[in-house]
């Protein structure tokens, strides 16, 4: 195995501990959507609420030009 | 079928599961590390980990055909494809929530408190609704919230890992910036367009509001897959 392997894999391995939060946010979500879409029930208050805010925040920040920055589309890395 | 080829299909159903485990938790094995979405960034890791080390392509053997949208060499990160599936999970379309009520008082449930008081002096609260539930714009939203949350993920993670990410592929970042822009301005739209139902909830601004949405989604799919074909690429 030479180096350049190795430090590929450890690339590899940071990418997937620094992708991690974003990964889990994304699949927590996922699996409450997928979960509502197959059990009746009561949607609660709370949930409306959040969802109702969270879009809320979102319109706002793109309307008043606060777009994250992973939005922007940046020179190539050198 | 040669054996690239079948390693292939191998690697296309690990993440396939890895996904599953990922998304929904292997509960009673997640219960035991107390980490069910590690688990799929793990599984994936491994399988990065063994295409590397043990999957070497034979000169005499055929090439697989390269899947139709499959740009640049070498596999991606494990991350990318579990994002992947995360997002195709939840941009399945067509299910329904007919079953699904929306409790009075929430933003999509809007309601006026009535407080009473009895011969007893008993006083009491009770909701009544303000308007009618508008369980389509509260579908619409919660469907547009992971559409988003889909395509933020995509572009943090890609801005996160950068450097890394350019050296497996320059076509990862470059697809994504195809995006970015198509995205920014679809998220407005939408949300202009759902700011003018929720001022007329007319079908006609109903209609507006769900076709930026399938943009919204859309792009959220395209973000995804511009880097999924490629992990199962040899």
């Amino acid at each position: 195995m030479n180096p350049a392997t190795i430090a590929l894999i450890i690339q590899a391995v940071e990418a997937a501990i620094k992708a991690a939060p974003q990964v889990e946010a994304v699949a927590v979500k996922g699996k409450e959507w997928v979960t509502s879409l197959f059990e009746a029930g009561l949607i609660s208050k709370a949930t409306q609420d959040a969802i109702h805010s969270h879009v809320d925040a979102i319109r706002d920040a793109f309307l008043t030009g606060s777009i994250p920055p992973q939005w922007t589309v940046e020179p190539d890395p050198v | 079928m040669n054996s690239a080829q079948v390693t292939s299909i191998v690697k296309a159903g690990a993440n396939f599961v890895a996904g599953i485990l990922t998304t929904h938790g292997a509960a009673k094995a997640a219960s035991i590390v107390n980490a069910e979405d590690t688990i799929g960034v793990l599984v994936f890791i491994a399988i990065w980990v063994y295409s590397h080390f043990f999957q070497h392509t034979d000169e005499k053997e055929a090439t697989p055909t390269p899947l139709p949208d499959s740009k640049g060499g070498g596999t991606l990160p494990p991350v990318v494809a579990l994002l992947f599936i995360c997002a195709s999970l939840f941009l399945l379309p067509g299910c329904s929530k007919d079953n699904h009520r929306l409790e009075l008082g929430g933003s999509y449930a809007p309601a006026t408190s009535l407080t009473t008081t009895n011969d007893s002096g008993v006083i009491s609260t009770s909701l009544t609704p303000a308007s009618a539930p508008d369980f389509a714009l509260y579908s619409a939203d919660s469907t547009f919230e992971l559409a988003y949350s889909a395509l933020n993920a995509a572009f943090k993670i890609e801005r996160d890992n950068r450097a890394f990410l350019w050296k497996l592929s320059p076509d990862i970042k470059h697809s994504l910036d195809n995006i970015r822009p198509d995205a920014t301005i679809a998220v407005m739209t939408y949300t202009r367009a759902r700011a003018e139902y929720e001022l007329h909830p007319t079908p006609v601004n109903l209609s507006s509001m769900q076709s930026a949405l399938a943009l919204v989604q859309k792009l959220a799919s395209a973000a995804a897959a511009v880097t999924y074909p490629a992990t199962i690429k040899q």
